[in-house]
């Protein structure tokens, strides 16, 4: 077990710049997800802790040493691939124990370490089997138990669970998160699947084009977060985002109606401001913003209504069973927090609350 | 169309191509082998095994056995190690890596009998590329006479190593390119030096590739006619020989027929022991690890 700690890391392909100087505080036995979409630079960052990619600037230190210059094998890491990576030729057994193999450990002590591993996995009627002979759930265990053979100072998740299907992955999700809980290993796991962030994560790194957008735990995210790319990117369906202007005790929206806030008297009037409403907050009301609906999607305990407001598109999570029709027309109104945006800056200026009607 | 009948239809156009140019020469071989046949007039009479009985008294074959011999373990060593290392050195990426692959994949476009033309002029004595390199480097003492009677059979081993090398690159390169990059960065992390991943990764992986390379040096080494006819003629006084060159010497030189198939059905007795086990066996390895 150990703390790692990113430190102004810089990481250059030719004279691209994927990673523009990025601090991460990782502490001993957190689990910390690296999320944002493809391309943002997070399995960058992780392959940089492996030491498969070389570090262009800053550093990396893994228990108070700094590793910039290790290979893999020299910096007690395991890590799980995106396609688990297992050694095709080789049974189960020797999949999960070819580090101790390699690291020269007794054959007793290979076989303790792997039956152990085996247990915790449920795997022990396959050891003696090929990966070829597994589904993809069980080679995904493998794959798992290949690291936790190791007993390293630190776990790296490289999307273990997108090859998964949609059943199977919520299974594992869980599996993974007590499996950490139990073995209290510092984890790093890379996603871009923010509800698998929010579900297993202790703290959720969120970057986009090679820089952290948000550090924080899943709630604070949700919460509070730090800007228009955060509060788009987690929850799901993602947050409604409206074009608005500060006026006399709420905001007015583009089509001219006003919604009066509790938290907005430090902002001056005509101010712009982005409004953004998480799609469960909105309730039904006799007078409000007027949705007009394109489809309404129901899901048994909730219907989600796709439609817009003015001209933007807007998601509302009703737990009211609606069957509302193309140009139908629903007043709803947030009951929940309405965050500010700024529109130049993208920054969260504070979080409003939904006054009484008038 | 009768369901049953389907795919045997499909298989007919190869297995009339195989039974007319493969299985029936071998048949008519082997039956020629046990006749006293000479040219193609008329058919031998039947003389059992007496062709073969004359065969391992003859010390002309015995000498040329033994060349073959010598090829069939150089061949095997030599252009294989050779080609697993080339192709390793230019799977990485670097300026020129392409240009260098070319370089190496280019004795490919040769025959065997090109390469050994082409060989003959570089072995020249005194005159020849290698004796002028050597004299060039102030080492004219490492000079011997290349396709005199002690260095014959190895200088056209070299000769036919080179091109051999070229094929087995080329194998071993696109065997290479099969191994997913995960399996290699998964054995770094899991603490494996260079030597360990390239023991116990990338080389069991690259079996099918060796599988393809292994058999044909086989087979071009266990016949290798072409290469001697075309560099030294067998000679000097059959120092190269090579079975393959003996059964065509017997055969359309000395138009002993008879004699000639006896010569032709060993060399492929030869090539289903020692390469058609091989080939079974990987090919159940390669079943078991990529699919």
């Amino acid at each position: 077990m150990a703390h790692v700690t990113i430190n102004q890391v810089i990481k250059n392909y030719g004279a691209v710049r994927a990673i523009k100087g990025i601090d991460v505080d990782i502490d001993d036995g957190e689990f910390v997800a690296l999320v944002g979409p493809s391309g943002c630079g997070k399995t960058t960052l992780l392959r940089m802790i492996a030491g498969l990619e070389d570090i262009t600037g800053g550093t990396i230190e893994i228990g108070g040493k700094v590793v910039n210059g290790l290979q893999p094998k020299a910096r007690d890491i395991a890590m799980v691939f995106q396609n688990y990576a297992l050694y095709p030729h080789m049974k189960v057994a020797d999949n999960m124990s070819f580090s101790m193999q390699l690291a020269g450990a007794s054959k007793d002590e290979i076989k303790v370490k792997v039956e152990d591993a085996a247990r915790i996995l449920n795997l022990e009627p396959y050891l003696d089997r090929y990966p070829r002979e597994l589904s993809g759930g069980q080679r995904q265990r493998v794959a798992m138990g290949r690291a936790i053979v190791r007993n390293p100072k630190v776990f790296l998740f490289d999307e273990p669970l997108s090859n998964l299907d949609a059943k199977l992955r919520v299974s594992m999700r869980a599996e993974i998160k007590s499996l950490h809980q139990r073995l209290g290993t510092t984890a790093v796991y890379v996603t871009h699947d923010q509800i698998e962030a929010m579900t297993m994560a202790d703290k959720i790194v969120v970057m986009s084009e090679g820089r952290i957008e948000q550090v924080g735990t899943p709630l604070d995210l949700y919460d509070e977060p730090a800007n228009l790319f955060v509060a788009a990117f987690i929850g799901s369906p993602s947050m409604n985002l409206l074009e608005a202007q500060v006026c006399d005790g709420g905001v007015r929206f583009a089509d001219g109606t006003v919604l009066a806030l509790s938290g907005t008297e430090g902002f001056e009037t005509g101010r712009p401001v982005i409004a953004g409403i998480r799609p469960d907050t909105f309730e039904l009301a006799e007078r409000g913003l007027t949705v007009q609906v394109n489809v309404t999607e129901p899901t048994g305990a909730e219907t989600q209504v796709v439609g817009q407001i003015g001209d933007t598109p807007v998601t509302c999570l009703m737990r009211e069973r609606i069957s509302g029709r193309y140009g139908d027309v629903l007043h709803v109104l947030p009951q929940g927090p309405v965050h500010l945006f700024d529109p130049e800056t993208r920054q969260r200026l504070g979080t409003a609350r939904a006054a009484i009607v008038n | 169309m009768n369901a049953r009948l389907t795919p045997w239809l499909f298989l007919m156009p190869a297995i009339a191509i195989y039974g007319i140019f493969g299985a029936y020469p071998i048949f008519q071989t082997f039956a020629i082998s046990l006749t006293d046949q000479v040219g193609v007039a008329e058919p031998g009479k039947f003389i059992g095994l007496q062709n073969y009985v004359t065969l391992i008294q003859d010390d002309y074959f015995l000498n040329a056995l033994k060349h073959t011999g010598i090829w069939v373990i150089a061949f095997l060593i030599v252009p294989n190690s050779l080609a697993i290392t080339i192709a390793l050195l230019v799977k990485q990426t670097f300026w020129g890596a392409s240009l260098i692959k070319t370089v190496f994949f280019l004795p490919l476009a040769l025959s065997f009998a090109i390469v050994g033309v082409v060989w003959g002029w570089i072995y020249e004595p005194d005159v020849g590329l290698l004796d002028q390199l050597l004299i060039g480097l102030g080492l004219e003492s490492l000079i011997v006479e290349w396709l005199g009677p002690d260095a014959a059979t190895y200088s056209v081993i070299a000769a036919a190593a080179w091109r051999q090398t070229a094929f087995a690159t080329v194998v071993f390169l696109a065997g290479l390119s099969s191994i997913p990059t995960e399996l290699i960065e998964a054995a770094k992390v899991d603490g494996g030096t260079r030597r360990q991943i390239f023991f116990r990764i990338t080389l069991p992986l690259l079996k099918p590739a060796s599988t393809i390379a292994v058999s044909s040096a086989l087979i071009h080494a266990l016949l290798a006619t072409e290469i001697v006819l075309t560099m030294t003629e067998g000679g000097p006084f059959g120092s190269s020989e090579v079975v393959g060159y003996r059964m065509y010497m017997e055969t359309f030189w000395n138009y002993k027929f008879g004699y000639g198939a006896a010569i032709g059905v060993i060399v492929t007795l030869m090539t289903a022991i020692l390469v058609v086990p091989y080939v079974r066996r990987m090919a159940k390895a390669q079943e078991r690890d990529w699919s």
